[in-house]
C-alpha cells in the first residue's frame, strides 16, 4: 500500500500540531527539517553541534506552537527564528566569537560552500545563483547580525565603521537583496 | 513620522536583522500598528532574508528523525503520566516474558473478579427488566474472560514449567512486525504454539509449523490462526523453528518463499 501524500495548508497544520498531532509533527519535519537544519550549520559552523541545536529547536516548537497564531506572521518565519535564536545563543554562550572573529568573516559563505555539500531545492538553484551577485559588504553584514547574533555596537566595532553607517548599511544589503530574488 | 518617511530610515531591516535596540523596537511595533502597509513592507523584508536563509539548506541526518521523534514523545508520555499512569511499551527488546507474566497476572486478578461480578449477578436475579438486560450483558462478558482466563492459564502454566522453553519466533524481512511463540518442553518434547501476532490468513491457507534440523525442515504441524494456544507434533530435537503459509491442510516441505516467522535456538 503507497502512502497518500497529504499536503497541509500552513492553517491545517497549525492547527493539528496544536491539537498535538503526531503526523502533523512529521510533516512539520519532513518538510522543514532540511531548511532549518542548514540555517543551524551555517551559524555554529558545526554539523555536530547543529544535530543537537535541530533538535532543541523542534521540541522548542513543539512545546510553544499553542503562543504561534497567523498574527505573528508565517509560519516559516517562527520556525526559523525559533532555530536561529536557539544556534545563536549557543554560540554567544561559548564565546564562539573569540574563535570566529579570527577568520575572516567575509570567506565564511565560501567555506560552507565548499566543505558542506548543500542540498538544494530546485527552486533555491535559481536564488542561490541569484544571492552570489550579492556585494561581500553586504553578505558580511547580513551574516553578522541575522546568522551571527551581533548587535549594532558589535558590528560597528568589529568593521570600524560609525553606527550610522551600520544602519544605511544594513538598509542597502537588504534592499539589494530583494531586488536580486525579484529579478530572479 | 511619516510611513514613506519611515520606510527610508532603515529601521525595519534594522528589526528584521535583529539589530533594533529596545526604543527603536518600541517604535517599530509603534509604527506597524498604526500604519497597516508597514507591516506589509516588513514581511517582504522577512521574505527575502527567509528565502536568502533557504540557500543554505541541508539534508538533515536520517537518524536525527527519530531522535527528534523519541523527545516529542518523552514529552508527551510525561505529559500523559500527570493526568493517568501510562505503561510505556518497550518497543526494541525482545523480552516478553515481563509483560507476558504481568498481563497473565492482570487477568488472573480480573478472572477472580469476575467471579465475584457473577455470583453478584445471581443475587440480583429477581429485579426489574432493566436489570435482567444488565445480567445478561456482564453474563456475556464473564463468559468471554472466563474463555481468556482458561487459555491463558494454559500458557501460564507452561510457562512456569521449568522444562518448557518458550522460543519467540520474529518475522521475515517482508513480514517485520509478526511473531509467534513456541512452547518446547525439553523432557516430554511436546510442542506448543501460540499465535500472537500474525495476520489472517486468505482462503484455503493455514499455517504451518516447522522445525528445522540441521537445516532439513521437520513438519510440527498446521495450527488454526484463531485459537492461541494448539498443540503440535512432538520435536525431538532442533535448531530452529519456524512458519508458513502454505495451501490448507499443509504440505510435506516448507515453501520458502512463504516464511513469516523464524527463531534460531
Amino acid at each position: 500500500m503507497s502512502p497518500v501524500k497529504i499536503k497541509y495548508t500552513e492553517e491545517e497544520l497549525v492547527g493539528l500540531l496544536k491539537s498535538r498531532s503526531k503526523e502533523a509533527f512529521e510533516y512539520l519535519y519532513d518538510n522543514y527539517s532540511s531548511a532549518l537544519f542548514g540555517i543551524a550549520s551555517k551559524i555554529v559552523n558545526s554539523e555536530e553541534i547543529a544535530e543537537d541545536i535541530l533538535q532543541d529547536a523542534f521540541v522548542k516548537i513543539w512545546n510553544n506552537i499553542q503562543n504561534y497564531n497567523s498574527e505573528k506572521g508565517r509560519l516559516f518565519t517562527w520556525l526559523l527564528n525559533i532555530t536561529r535564536n536557539t544556534a545563536i545563543d549557543h554560540i554567544r554562550s561559548l564565546r564562539f566569537r573569540q574563535d570566529q572573529k579570527n577568520q575572516k568573516i567575509e570567506n565564511t559563505v565560501g567555506i560552507i560552500d565548499s566543505n558542506f555539500n548543500t542540498v538544494s531545492k530546485v527552486d533555491h538553484i535559481g536564488l542561490k545563483e541569484a544571492v552570489q551577485k550579492l556585494r561581500p559588504e553586504y553578505v558580511t553584514i547580513i551574516e553578522m547580525s541575522y546568522f551571527k547574533g551581533y548587535t549594532q555596537e558589535e558590528i560597528s566595532n568589529e568593521l570600524n565603521i560609525p553606527l550610522g553607517t551600520v544602519k544605511t548599511r544594513c538598509r542597502a544589503a537588504l534592499n539589494e537583496l530583494r531586488s536580486l530574488m525579484e529579478v530572479r | 513620522m511619516e510611513s514613506e518617511e519611515f520606510k527610508t530610515s532603515g529601521l525595519l531591516e534594522s528589526y528584521a536583522l535583529g539589530l533594533a535596540s529596545e526604543e527603536e523596537k518600541k517604535l517599530v511595533e509603534d509604527m506597524l500598528s498604526t500604519y497597516p502597509e508597514l507591516r506589509e513592507e516588513l514581511n517582504s523584508v522577512y521574505q527575502s532574508l527567509e528565502n536568502y536563509a533557504l540557500t543554505f539548506s541541508r539534508e538533515a541526518p536520517v537518524k536525527l528523525k527519530s531522535k527528534v521523534s523519541g523527545r516529542i514523545n518523552q514529552i508527551q508520555e510525561e505529559g500523559a503520566a500527570k493526568t493517568t499512569p501510562v505503561i510505556p511499551f518497550a518497543k526494541k527488546k525482545t523480552n516478553l516474558r515481563f509483560p507476558l507474566a504481568a498481563s497473565v497476572t492482570l487477568f488472573i486478578m480480573s478472572a477472580a473478579f469476575n467471579f465475584l461480578l457473577y455470583s453478584k449477578w445471581q443475587k440480583a436475579e429477581d429485579r426489574t427488566i432493566a436489570l435482567e438486560k444488565e445480567k445478561e450483558v456482564i453474563a456475556g462478558e464473564f463468559s468471554i474472560q472466563k474463555a481468556d482466563y482458561h487459555r491463558l492459564s494454559g500458557d501460564y502454566n507452561l510457562m512456569i514449567d521449568p522444562a518448557n522453553r518458550m522460543i519467540v519466533m520474529k518475522g521475515t524481512e517482508s513480514h517485520l512486525s509478526m511473531n509467534s511463540i513456541v512452547f518446547w518442553n525439553s523432557v516430554s518434547h511436546e510442542v506448543f504454539v501460540n499465535v500472537t501476532s500474525l495476520p489472517e490468513p486468505p482462503q484455503g491457507k493455514q499455517y504451518q509449523l516447522w522445525a528445522l534440523k540441521a537445516g532439513k525442515p521437520i513438519d510440527a504441524g498446521v495450527f488454526d490462526f484463531k485459537k492461541s494456544l494448539q498443540k503440535m507434533k512432538k520435536i525431538e530435537s532442533a535448531d530452529a523453528f519456524a512458519v508458513t503459509l502454505e495451501d490448507f491442510g499443509g504440505k510435506p516441505s516448507p515453501s520458502l518463499d512463504q516464511l513469516y516467522v523464524i527463531a534460531n535456538i
